[in-house]
């Protein structure tokens, strides 16, 4: 499992998808493509299932374009741990299935190389042997996310079983 | 003990997490994917078209088949659906054209970040994303966690050659790009009723840029004299005033002196790197764009145009000028704002988002450097990784025009 760690503030929508691309790319593998292009250009081709990235304040802040959280869960990454998010992305992760999760100490903690852990249902990270609480959201957002994102939280909804 | 203005709207205590149907969901272009998402979740009729507010302006009029082929799904989607509430290209920009809708104590929600704007009409109005939208359309309604708030009291007046996108950025400049980060802005003080609709949509708009859910001001005299002038109006029509109780909590309060506020800029690659003009003032600028949802109303053209009257840009100088709706074009048209444009040297573009967002006409060439009236400076925002992005106020964008370098308003005034 690979960390992505990007240490800056006020990672924007725009270094997590190019806006030029926002009316041309609307697909996984369209978007994966230009995901973080220019931040890393690196993390496209080597960005893998259950990968996780760790970021400073106010990660994802900018546009309420759906391409930087469809994508990043399209590439399969588990988890975000950020000092701080952004509104309109934390809303668009929860609804696209992205788990987030705020932890200014688990962050300033990590240092390069440092083995992460993320236990959802515990409410725990685990980062090179230091375990960090975090808050868990409430019932609503919970089940949004357990069921992979709105789209098939509301397929369940109107479907009465598994939508899928 | 009292409560916020959220906190009233939405009828519950900060924290807690309900369920409300918005009176507005406003979508754009990007409708077309929201559709496909819609029928994922199973379509096949909206809950409510009387809901929905629909208007095609960020690739307006489009610049490539998918973008046309994207509009015309929307417009068959729309007749398919019975939305009543459709703008086509040309018609404005979103968040002008929701003047024609926000009425005091709705509850807005649109799939764009600056959907905050319709704050100035003493609305709850949110950005959300857009699979949210299709959940909407579905369902009908959306989960709101109610925020915390904070107070922003504005006193005395602007002096000459200062602006709301002034106040704006000496704001960011004050708490910073995530300053306000989740909170509900409420805009209080003697100083708001100096603040015209269009000022107060502009730093509305800006809310976003602040990391707040949403910003609001008071149903005032001068609101009210806005919705009797306007289309909104129907005579028969008692709004509800909902604002804040004098003993209402608030996480964050700050004060603003109008009269201390000097022209600003946002330097690149991000809103909250302000600097005074007069700091940046000399710097060579190749490029200038005066419009957008922040800045592109009658008001911000007028204060450009009386700077370029009888005069020309510099040589070389891109100055692009977009209204941000039809009626203000006209009106423009009519006060000859526009023929000064041209006459100076500017292009008049078709009202739409235009070169804000680099996905059509405007793009920046390798190295320029832009003095825009938008509200978004990130690297490559305007399609060109290699531009820097100035934001600033229509007048002092209209003032470095003509000399090709950042200048200052309030010298040109004296």
């Amino acid at each position: 499992m690979n960390v992505f760690h990007y240490p800056q503030n006020d990672i924007n929508t725009d270094l997590l998808f190019p806006g030029k691309y926002t009316y041309t790319c609307s697909t996984g593998p369209e978007i994966r493509e230009h995901l973080l292009e220019d931040l890393d250009p690196a993390f496209a081709e080597s960005v893998e299932s259950g990968d996780i990235i760790i970021a400073g304040e106010n990660f994802g802040c900018g546009s309420s374009r759906e391409q930087p959280s469809l994508g990043l869960r399209y590439v399969g990454v588990s988890a975000i741990i950020a000092k701080s998010f952004a509104r309109i992305f934390y809303r668009s992760a929860i609804n696209q299935g992205l788990l987030l999760v705020q932890s200014p100490e688990a962050v300033e903690a990590y240092n390069e190389g440092d083995e992460v852990e993320v236990d959802p249902a515990g409410g725990v990270i685990r980062i090179g042997g230091r375990a960090f609480d975090f808050p868990s959201l409430p019932p609503e957002m919970l089940s949004i996310l357990a069921h992979g994102g709105l789209l098939n939280h509301i397929r369940k909804e109107f479907s009465g079983g598994d939508g899928r | 003990m009292g409560r916020s203005f959220v906190e009233k709207i939405l009828n519950a205590k900060r924290g807690a997490i309900v369920f409300r149907k918005p009176d507005i969901v406003l979508t754009h272009d990007y409708t077309a994917s929201i559709k496909n998402t819609f029928n994922k979740m199973g379509g096949p009729k909206i809950a409510n078209p009387d809901q929905l507010l629909i208007v095609l302006d960020h690739n307006a009029p489009p610049t490539s088949s998918n973008l046309a082929n994207q509009y015309q799904t929307i417009r068959d989607f729309v007749n398919e659906q019975g939305v009543k509430n459709f703008y086509d290209v040309g018609k404005g920009i979103c968040h002008q054209v929701m003047s024609y809708h926000a009425k005091p104590g709705m509850i807005i929600v649109g799939s764009d970040s600056h959907t905050c704007t319709a704050g100035a009409f003493n609305t709850l109005a949110v950005g959300i994303d857009r699979t949210e939208s299709a959940g909407i359309w579905k369902r009908g309604e959306t989960w709101f966690r109610v925020p915390e708030s904070m107070k922003i009291t504005l006193h005395g007046k602007l002096r000459e050659g200062v602006y709301a996108k002034d106040i704006s950025l000496w704001i960011i400049g004050m708490i910073g790009s995530a300053g306000a980060n989740y909170m509900s802005i409420e805009y209080h003080g003697e100083g708001v009723k100096n603040l015209s609709i269009s000022e107060r949509m502009t730093l509305a708009n800006l809310a976003s840029e602040m990391g707040a859910k949403n910003a609001v001001f008071p149903l005032d005299e001068v609101l009210e004299y806005f919705l009797k002038t306007s289309e909104v109006f129907k005579t028969s029509e008692v709004w509800k005033c909902i604002w804040a109780d004098e003993d209402a909590v608030y996480e964050k309060e700050i004060e603003i002196y109008l009269d201390e506020i000097f022209p600003l800029v946002a330097a690149p690659h991000h809103v909250d790197n302000i600097k005074s003009v007069s700091e940046v003032q000399g710097i060579k600028v190749h490029q200038g764009l005066i419009g957008t949802c922040t800045n592109g109303r009658l008001e911000d053209l007028r204060q450009a145009a009386s700077v370029l009257k009888d005069k020309k840009i510099a040589d070389g100088f891109q100055l692009l000028v977009i209204p941000a709706s039809r009626k203000i074009y006209l009106d423009a048209l009519d006060e000859g704002v526009i023929t000064t444009f041209i006459n100076a040297g500017a292009s008049v573009l078709a009202v739409s988002c235009g070169p804000c967002l680099g996905t059509g006409q405007g793009i920046p060439a390798d190295g320029f450097t832009v003095i825009s009236t938008a509200n978004r400076n990130f690297k490559g925002r305007m399609g060109e990784k290699e531009a820097e992005i100035y934001l600033s106020s229509p007048e002092t964008a209209a003032v470095s025009a003509l000399t090709g370098k950042i200048g200052d308003p309030s010298e040109v005034l004296k």
